[in-house]
């Protein structure tokens, strides 16, 4: 209870629908990025709700008829776009309200959601297809590597705002919105946006100056991998448990076999795992092959604790940094 | 292949879980030999919906799982076998009941605290990482109990399974032999559903009792039967759970399974 | 030297009062059929005489040399049993446990213990069967035998003969005269096999909702009620 209260005032959260006469901008989001950005932005001049509760997993997340009803009362409804949110389509399909919505998916450049070697792709989530494997074939043929079913379409990775560099342009995007919906306050949305892309450019030049100083360009990850665009941005090479959206927790013997040859191969010191994971991969990973584990925040929700502590996308980002550094080290 | 399987043996995971779950098989196996001739097979499943609540619980608070799961669990297993025993409720209702709610609260709890995540995924289908070294060290010790246990008071758990009435009769204190009884098998089915899953952990226990049963005559080759056939599945199903990607807990139960079919199927056989 | 002896005892089952004031002495030697309808506590009697059950009022004093783990019993049947794995040798001997304490195991005592009476109910060739593919009159011999590991003195059977044959039933009848007679062991039984009871027993318990009946059978036979109920059984 009193957690929930905590959060009301921090921004994020859950919010008792006690002030039906609020004339701020109501913003609902889905995940925690846009919901950070729009704070960001809109300071106390706007209300920003996120559906997904604090050390919710974002893949097992399910609407609940709540979750619409504020969805349909609010001014801006931000999502990520992609497979997961298909409800949202929907849902929206079927509603004509005032409510205009985006996808962050929609705002920049998609990649299409990959696998590369040794990750496992099978038993995907039913809404998930194959996509074709892009990278390059290895000499052995590790049998955890499908060539699965294809469809006719593609599917994209949603996971956008792992870069920075398309943090700006969300920001852009939504900063622009804002200013429309609300005009009174748009020349203090504008200046604030200003401020935080500014903020953005520092990490990003933050990242890159990490990898240029760094002595090897690969990561592990002994987890699922939503930061295809995070390593695409800065040129990064990647192995990973599992692909980005895959609902698996168990790895074969094969794909930890792969990891932990390639991390005992290459020497790396750390092995990754997301935030709000159990970890257990990556530290069999790490155990197997001498190296150490670390937290990677993808940003996509954020614990209870965390948000309480007052991070948002940026320190969580900078905490990556700081592991990034360490992960790429001799 | 068997280059393949040796490797199992080069990842300490691997490891940890072939240790703690041969030992948390070969307790199951036994203390499943009493509890099935005294018609409790639903126990395990009852105690691990419990388990399973009591985990998500914990999870929610953020407390230690064990150090929540494992009281509430052996509450639990006194409250069955008072409720039983008292006649208030038959056994299997009582079961039922227990089964039913805890996993009803736990995913209630789990709903409003932080959704269904991979821990408690992994609570309710099992995990293979899930042993830690921890856990290897408290299922040696279970086992060491439990085998003493069982060899100490080897024919005084034959006569409180065979005939609790009798039994009593003849100065044995039975209430405390149905209660060491429960306390194991809590901490067994707490100890061991981590790695199995709470939906299958009650196989472990009941499958090579009841394999057992069809072929042999006499209790003391029940038992062994019992403990073979236990490490037998185990160790099978955990090479096709390696070879093939496929969850270390079901791999296992489809072994017993078969080993069952096939034992029923000789003992038909004999029986023409 | 009496065996056992009932003082004013009653008990309560469920708060409800289902025997009341009982008094009666079993003298060694003396082989008590309990009779009555259902309801009436014969049971929860057998129970109390086994120290399974406290009397609510009243005492239950056992002779002088038995103590309450030397009783013999023969308890009804469960039916966890009908599929039980194990062997008559193991049935058996596992009579002999309240000789042996705490300590595990059994002692070469002990075994030549349950081999006699393996011998005396003449079941010695039963010994490594299976007690669930044992006839009925087989498995109350079995049990009958286990009793007599544990007894010194004393057995009690609760309706032993439930589901048996006719041509078992008496066979099962003789057996525990001849212990009765020939070893002296003194035999309490809760029956219905009335014809059988009367021919064997000397003396009777009858039961009823609000009264008793304790004496000899010749006494009970001669008496109103004995009379009623030889007559309402017979037909």
């Amino acid at each position: 209870m009193l957690a929930a209260l905590f959060l009301a005032l921090s921004g994020c959260g859950q919010k008792m629908s006690e002030e039906p006469a609020d004339k701020r901008l109501q913003i609902v989001t889905t995940i925690f990025p846009p919901c950070d950005f729009a704070r960001q932005i809109g300071g106390n001049d706007v209300e920003v709700t996120m559906l997904l509760k604090p050390g919710m997993e974002s893949h097992s997340y399910e609407p609940t008829p709540a979750d619409i009803i504020k969805i349909m009362n609010s001014d801006i409804f931000l999502y990520a776009g992609g497979e997961s949110d298909v409800w949202v389509e929907e849902l929206l399909k079927a509603n004509d309200g005032h409510t205009e919505s985006y996808a962050l998916l929609d705002w920049v450049d998609p990649l299409e959601e990959e696998t590369s070697a040794g990750m496992q792709v099978r038993g995907h989530d039913h809404i998930h297809e194959e996509a074709h494997d892009h990278e390059e074939i290895h000499d052995h043929d590790l049998h955890a590597e499908d060539h699965a079913v294809h469809l006719e379409e593609t599917e994209y990775d949603e996971h956008v705002w792992t870069s920075p560099r398309n943090a700006m342009v969300i920001v852009e995007n939504i900063c622009e919105i804002m200013s429309r919906k609300d005009p009174d306050h748009a020349e203090s949305f504008e200046e604030n946006a200003a401020d935080y892309t500014e903020e953005l450019k520092k990490l990003d030049q933050a990242f890159t100056e990490v990898v240029e100083d760094a002595g090897r360009n690969t990561v592990i990850f002994g987890d699922r991998f939503p930061l295809l665009y995070f390593v695409k941005t800065y040129g990064l090479d990647y192995y990973a448990a599992f692909p980005g959206c895959s609902m698996e927790t168990e790895p074969s013997a094969a794909t930890i076999a792969f990891l932990t040859d390639k991390v005992k191969e290459e020497r790396i010191p750390v092995v990754f795992y997301l935030e709000m994971s159990n970890g257990k991969i990556a530290e069999a990973i790490a155990e197997a092959a001498g190296a150490r584990t670390a937290v990677f925040y993808s940003g996509h929700s954020i614990t209870a604790k965390d948000l309480e502590g007052g991070e948002d996308y940026l320190s969580l980002m900078y905490r990556n940094v700081e592991a990034l550094r360490l992960a790429l080290s001799e | 292949m068997i280059q393949y399987l040796a490797e199992m043996f080069s990842y300490p995971f691997m490891v940890r879980a072939l240790v703690a779950g041969i030992l948390l098989s070969l307790c199951a196996a036994l203390l499943g030999v009493s509890l099935v001739l005294k018609r409790y097979s639903m126990i395990g499943d009852g105690l691990s919906h419990v388990g399973f609540g009591a985990l998500a619980v914990a999870s929610a608070l953020n407390l230690a799982p064990l150090m929540v799961a494992i009281p509430v669990v052996i509450l639990a297993a006194f409250l069955l076998l008072r409720l039983s025993e008292s006649g208030k409720m038959r056994g299997d209702a009582a079961t039922a009941v227990f089964s039913t709610g805890a996993l009803a609260i736990g995913v209630m709890v789990v709903s409003l605290s932080t959704g269904m995540n991979s821990d408690l995924n992994s609570y309710l289908f099992g995990s293979i990482l899930a042993m830690s070294k921890r856990d290897v060290v408290l299922s040696v010790i279970l086992s060491v109990v439990v085998l003493s246990f069982y060899l100490f008071f080897y024919e005084k758990l034959f006569a409180v399974t065979f005939d609790e009435n009798f039994a009593r009769a003849t100065g044995i204190r039975t209430g405390i032999y149905n209660s060491m009884l429960a306390v194991l098998t809590a901490i067994v089915v707490v100890l061991g559903m981590r790695m199995m899953g709470a939906l299958l952990i009650s196989s472990l226990i009941v499958f090579p009792a009841l394999t057992s049963m069809r072929l042999f005559k006499s209790y003391r080759s029940v038992i062994l039967s019992s403990v073979v056939l236990a490490a037998v599945s185990f160790c099978l199903g955990m090479c096709i759970s390696f070879l093939y990607g496929t969850p270390a807990g079901a791999s296992i139960v489809v072994v017993d399974v078969i080993l069952f079919m096939i034992c029923a199927f000789v003992s038909w056989m004999r029986e023409r | 030297m009496f065996c056992l002896k009932c003082d004013h005892v009653s008990f309560s089952y469920e708060n409800q009062v289902v025997v009341s004031d009982l008094s009666f002495t079993v003298e060694e030697g003396d082989y008590l059929c309990i009779i009555g309808e259902n309801g009436t506590g014969k049971s929860t009697l057998m129970k109390g005489m086994l120290g399974l059950k406290k009397p609510s009022s009243g005492k239950i004093i056992l002779g002088e040399e038995i103590r309450p783990s030397e009783i013999g019993y023969v308890p009804q049947q469960t039916p966890a049993q009908k599929d039980f794995p194990a062997s008559v040798w193991e049935v058996v001997l596992s009579g002999c446990l309240n000789s042996r304490g705490i300590r595990p195991g059994f002692g070469a005592l002990e075994k030549r213990l349950a081999w006699e009476k393996l011998q005396l109910l003449g079941i010695t060739d039963l010994k490594e069967k299976s007690f669930r593919d044992l006839s009925g009159g087989q498995k109350q011999r079995v049990l009958l035998a286990r009793s007599l590991c544990a007894a010194k003195k004393l057995i009690l059977l609760d309706e032993p003969t439930t589901g048996l044959d006719p041509v078992a039933t008496e066979e099962f009848y003789h057996l525990l005269l001849n212990l009765n007679k020939k070893y002296q062991i003194t035999v309490i039984m809760i029956s219905h096999a009335i014809r059988e009871a009367f021919a064997h027993a000397d003396h009777i318990m009858y039961l009823s909702q609000d009264s008793y009946f304790y004496g000899t059978t010749e006494e009970y036979l001669d008496s109103e009620a004995g009379r009623r109920f030889f007559r309402r059984c017979s037909v």
